[in-house]
């Protein structure tokens, strides 16, 4: 399987896959010049680790970030999506971790409401 | 020559309380940069400083993807147009003005003010609506900005058009938010 391990920059998140435990982290700001060029090729990632992995795949999507833009947002939405069907079709063990700091309630909220929208184990995580 | 008006421009600057503001050739590194400046507002809390920061953005992108002045030697990422940013004792007001055809400009006029009518729970339906729509083919955004403008926004939003004699018209949007939280 390939390697996801993108560094950060002013305006992308870091990317990383934790192959022990199954964890695919997005973490800092995102708000890049071509969406679609940064968004595309990690979501091609997950719909490959899971057709390659077989059934027994799990992932956890640990989303820790500061601020995105609404372009983002509609990626994170597909990339739910994605997981969301890849629940319910294989059964496959996902959740979702939403990391933000505590007081800045947009970042809370914008979890939240991911979380309203798909049928996926949400856990929200509040650090200082 | 500006030189004999410059003190004329500063102090207007100064005494519109104006923070930043920036005409021309806007790219992402411009964009960064000058966000930087508005994380660093240290007298807002930082959920009120990324509001701040996510409404520069908006703006910012819709010059660079929308405005129909454009450099042509430039990437095609690049759009000329104005950002400002000022503030009053209770509010910050972020404005952007760019060039769009004219026909454009009413539509977005329009589509601000059904905006305004709406709620805040309208707006989060239309918002999360909106965002499970398919892509539009070509589109260089998701659609989203002005609906998340209008949420985060303390006030209504301000749009508003001036058509030109020969390119199309002006388009203004300012969005204001209370320096403190509102109870």
């Amino acid at each position: 399987m390939k390697q996801l391990d993108i560094k950060p920059t002013d305006t992308t998140p870091s990317v990383e896959f934790d192959l022990e435990s199954s964890t695919l982290t997005i973490a800092g700001e995102s708000f890049p010049e071509n969406v679609t060029t940064f968004y595309d090729p990690i979501l091609k990632w997950i719909k490959e680790y899971f057709t390659d992995g077989g059934n027994n795949r799990k992932l956890v999507l640990n989303l820790n970030l500061k601020y995105f833009n609404t372009s983002t947002s509609k990626y994170l939405f597909d990339i739910m999506s994605e997981l969301e069907e890849t629940h319910k079709d294989r059964h496959a063990d996902i959740r979702v971790v939403w990391c933000y700091k505590k007081g800045v309630e947009i970042m809370y909220e914008n979890g939240e409401e991911f979380a309203e929208d798909f049928e996926l184990p949400f856990e929200f995580v509040a650090y200082e | 020559m500006i030189h004999s008006t410059l003190h004329k421009i500063y102090s207007t600057l100064k005494d519109q309380r104006i923070l930043l503001s920036f005409h021309g050739l806007f790219s992402q590194q411009i964009m960064v940069e000058y966000g930087r400046i508005l994380k660093e507002r240290n007298e807002l809390d930082e959920n009120k400083r990324t509001i701040l920061f996510s409404i520069f953005v908006e703006l910012t992108e819709n010059i660079l993807r929308y405005s129909t002045e454009r450099v042509a030697s430039q990437s095609d990422s690049r759009g000329v147009g104005i950002i400002v940013v000022s503030e009053t004792d209770e509010t910050y007001a972020i404005s952007s003005g760019n060039l769009v055809e004219t026909d454009q400009a009413r539509k977005l006029v329009s589509y601000c003010e059904s905006l305004n009518k709406l709620d805040r729970d309208a707006l989060k339906s239309l918002y999360k609506e909106k965002r499970r729509e398919a892509r539009k083919e070509g589109a260089k955004g998701a659609g989203l900005g002005l609906i998340e403008m209008t949420r985060r926004s303390d006030r209504p939003i301000i749009c508003s058009q001036k058509p030109l004699e020969d390119s199309g018209s002006f388009l203004s949007i300012s969005i204001e938010i209370e320096k403190s939280e509102v109870s």
